[in-house]
C-alpha cells in the first residue's frame, strides 16, 4: 500500500508508484525535469492544502525531504 | 508562442482547451526561452521549419532588463521585430499587452519623464495598441486585465517566479490560454452574421400585448435602463456589421409600434434586416430569416429569455449559437460582453495588408525593421562572454549548475564541491566558466567546460549551459576556448561526448554542427585543435593571467 505523498508523485511523474520510495529525486527519475517538479509543487500546494515557500520547494529534492517538509507544516500526510 | 517567461505550462491547457473546442490535433510550438525578437526575425528557425498560423509573443516588461530605461531600448528592438513579422507572414499575430511591472514602485511624480518603470509600461501599451490598430490580423491579450480580474494574489506567483521564471499561477496561466483560445477559434471559424432576438422580456421588461406601450420597462431608470443598454450594445454590433433579425410571438402591429413609436427605443425599424413576428415556433422564424438573408443556420445567434424556446432551436439546429437572458436584468449587458468572441471577425485579405502597410505613423520602425536580420539583431545587443578559469569564489554557483543542468548538458556528470576543488588541483585538467551579458543586463555565471588533458588528446568531461542564454551563439564560443585550450596544452585532437539523457535531447547534434566527426558508435566525437572561429556578434574576454597557472 502507497501512501498519499508516494501516489502523487507516481501519477505526477507518470512511473509506477512502486518504482519510488522515500529516496527517489531527480536523479533516479527521468521525468523528473524541471516542468514536473512545478506541477508536483502544484500539486503538493492543492492535495495537502499547503503553502510552500521557494525555499522550501528548493530543499524538496527527494520524496522523503518533501514528507518532513510538509510533516513540519502540519499536513495531513 | 515566444514568451519571455517559463510557458512551457500553457501549451497543455491551451491544447487541452482547443481540443475541447472540437480541434484535432493542434500542433502548438513553443520558441526558446525569452527569444521573442529572434523568433519574429527568423520564425522557421524557431519552430522546426514551420511557419505558424498564429503567433503568440507574450512578454513582461521587467524580463526584458533590468533597468526600465534598458527595457525601453530592448522593447525598441522587439517592436521592430515584430513590425518585420507582419511584413513577413500571413499568419495572425497575437501580442501580449504586458502587465504592469510590479517590482520598483515608481512615484507619480516620474511620470513626466518617462523614464520609469510605470512611464515604460503605458507607453509600450499606447504602442502596442497603435501597431494593433494599424496592421491587419494583430491582435492583443491584455494580461494586466487578467490580473485585474482574477487579483494579483491568485495571478501571480512569487515563487513561480523565483524557482522556475514563471510569474504566473496556473489560475492565471489557464485565463490566459481561454483568451488565447477564444482568439484561436475566433480565427478558425467564421463570425456569426446575424443575431435573432426576441423581444418581450429581452428588447424590454414586460409583455407588449399585455402591458401596452407604456406600461413596459424601457428607459432611463432601472430596470428599464438594463433593456436600453442592451439595445445600444446590439446597435453597436449592427453598425459594425452584425445583422439583427426579431422573432417574437406577438401581434405584429404591437411590436412594429414599439420600434416606431417608443421614445426610449434604441433599435428602430430600419436596423431590423428581418421581422418574424408570428406564433410558429422560432426554430420556424429561424429557418425562414437565414432563407430571407441567403447566410446558413450556423452563423446565426438566438437570444430568448424563455429556456423553452431556446431548447426549442438548440434541439432542432444546434449548430445556432442559443443565449439565454439571466434571471437578473442587470446581469443582461454582460451577456453580449462574455459571448462577444461569437462576432469576433478575424478576417485577413491582401487589401487590408496593402492599405495598412501604406499607414505613415509606422513607416520609421518598419524601416528600422527591415534592415535588422536575425544576426544583425545579435549584434546590436552587444553580448559579452567572459571565460574564466574556476575561481574559489565560484564553488557554489559550479555545484549548483552541474547538479541541477539537464538540457543543455552533455555528459550530464555530477560533482560535488570535493569533486571540483579535487579537479581544481588536478594539473591536467581544466575548469572554466563563462559569464554571459548584454547591453540589457548580466545573466551572470552561465556556462560551465571542464577539459582533460591525456597525452596528446583532450577529452571534454562536461559541457553545459543555463538554458536561459540559448540562441545567443554562446556554446559556439564555449567550444571555441575548449578547442583553443587544447591547442595551448600541446594536444592535437579534442574528443567531445555526448552521453543522451531523456532531457538534453537538445544537444545531440552539438559536436558535428561544430565540425566533430563521429569516433565510435558510443556518442564520442573528435576533432583537430584548429582554432574554431567564436561568432562574430559576440566580444570575448579572456582572463588576463590566462587559462593556464
Amino acid at each position: 500500500m502507497h501512501d498519499k505523498l508516494v501516489l502523487l508523485f507516481a501519477d505526477e511523474l507518470d512511473v509506477d508508484p512502486a518504482t519510488l520510495n522515500d529516496a527517489s529525486s531527480p536523479d533516479t527519475v527521468d521525468s523528473w525535469d524541471s516542468l514536473a517538479a512545478m506541477r508536483l509543487v502544484a500539486a503538493i500546494e492543492t492535495v495537502f492544502s499547503v503553502s510552500l515557500s521557494a525555499r522550501d520547494v528548493m530543499r524538496m529534492r527527494t520524496i522523503g525531504i518533501a514528507r518532513e517538509v510538509l510533516q513540519a507544516k502540519g499536513a495531513d500526510i | 508562442m515566444a514568451a519571455s517567461f517559463t510557458a512551457e505550462t500553457a501549451i497543455p491547457l491551451l491544447g487541452g482547451l482547443l481540443l475541447a473546442a472540437g480541434y484535432t490535433g493542434p500542433d502548438l510550438r513553443l520558441a526558446g526561452y525569452n527569444q521573442l525578437a529572434q523568433t519574429c526575425l527568423a520564425p522557421e528557425g524557431s519552430f522546426d521549419g514551420h511557419i505558424p498560423q498564429i503567433f503568440v509573443l507574450l512578454f513582461r516588461l521587467e524580463d526584458l532588463a533590468d533597468s526600465a530605461d534598458k527595457a525601453s531600448e530592448a522593447y525598441d528592438t522587439i517592436s521592430a521585430a515584430m513590425s518585420r513579422l507582419r511584413q513577413t507572414v500571413e499568419s495572425e499575430i497575437v501580442i501580449s499587452l504586458p502587465p504592469r511591472p510590479r517590482q520598483p514602485a515608481g512615484r507619480v511624480t516620474e511620470f513626466p519623464r518617462g523614464n520609469d518603470w510605470l512611464g515604460l509600461w503605458h507607453r509600450v501599451s499606447s504602442d502596442l495598441l497603435a501597431f494593433a490598430g494599424n496592421h491587419a490580423s494583430v491582435y492583443l491579450l491584455d494580461l494586466e486585465q487578467i490580473i485585474g480580474a482574477l487579483g494579483e494574489a491568485s495571478a501571480l506567483s512569487p515563487q513561480g517566479e523565483y524557482l522556475y521564471r514563471q510569474p504566473f499561477t496556473g489560475t492565471m496561466q489557464l485565463h490566459m490560454s481561454r483568451a488565447l483560445a477564444r482568439i484561436i477559434d475566433a480565427r478558425m471559424k467564421p463570425a456569426r452574421k446575424c443575431i435573432v432576438i426576441d423581444c418581450d422580456n429581452t428588447l424590454w421588461g414586460g409583455i407588449i400585448g399585455e402591458d401596452g406601450i407604456g406600461g413596459v420597462e424601457l428607459g432611463p431608470d432601472f430596470p428599464g435602463r438594463a433593456y436600453v443598454e442592451f439595445q445600444s450594445q446590439l446597435k453597436a454590433l449592427r453598425m459594425a456589421g452584425t445583422l439583427l433579425a426579431i422573432s417574437s410571438k406577438n401581434n405584429p402591429q404591437d411590436v412594429l409600434e414599439m420600434f416606431d413609436s417608443h421614445p426610449a427605443m434604441v433599435l428602430r425599424r430600419d436596423d431590423i434586416s428581418v421581422f418574424q413576428v408570428n406564433w410558429e415556433a422560432k426554430s420556424r422564424a429561424i429557418e425562414n430569416i437565414a432563407a430571407e438573408l441567403n447566410i446558413g443556420i450556423d452563423s446565426l445567434v438566438f437570444v430568448d429569455d424563455s429556456s423553452f424556446e431556446i431548447e426549442e432551436v438548440r434541439v432542432r439546429f444546434p449548430e445556432v449559437a442559443c443565449l439565454q437572458v439571466p434571471n437578473d436584468v442587470e446581469q443582461l449587458p454582460d451577456l453580449l460582453v462574455d459571448n462577444g468572441f461569437l462576432f469576433d471577425k478575424l478576417t485577413i485579405t491582401s487589401e487590408d495588408r496593402t492599405r495598412t502597410e501604406m499607414m505613415r505613423s509606422d513607416r520609421q520602425r518598419r524601416d528600422q525593421g527591415k534592415t535588422l536580420t536575425a544576426e544583425e539583431f545579435l549584434r546590436t545587443v552587444e553580448l559579452r562572454v567572459d571565460f574564466n578559469p574556476y575561481r574559489d569564489e565560484d564553488l557554489a554557483r559550479f555545484v549548483q549548475l552541474i547538479n541541477k543542468s539537464n538540457q543543455f548538458n552533455l555528459t550530464t556528470r555530477r560533482y560535488s564541491a570535493d569533486d571540483i576543488r579535487a579537479m581544481r588541483s588536478d594539473r591536467q585538467t581544466d575548469l572554466f566558466s563563462v559569464t554571459v551579458g548584454d547591453k540589457f543586463g548580466d545573466y551572470g555565471l552561465v556556462g560551465i567546460c571542464i577539459l582533460k588533458a591525456e597525452g596528446k588528446v583532450a577529452r571534454v568531461d562536461s559541457l553545459l549551459m543555463s538554458c536561459r542564454v540559448l540562441g545567443r551563439g554562446v556554446e559556439t564560443a564555449m567550444l571555441a576556448q575548449a578547442v583553443a585550450l587544447a591547442r595551448a596544452r600541446g594536444c592535437d585532437a579534442i574528443v567531445g561526448e555526448y552521453r543522451p539523457t531523456k532531457k538534453n535531447a537538445m544537444v545531440s547534434d552539438l559536436y558535428p554542427q561544430h565540425g566533430f566527426v563521429p569516433a565510435d558508435e558510443d556518442g564520442l566525437f573528435i576533432r583537430n585543435t584548429e582554432s574554431l572561429p567564436s561568432p562574430e556578434h559576440l566580444a570575448v574576454t579572456l582572463p588576463a593571467t590566462g587559462f593556464m597557472q
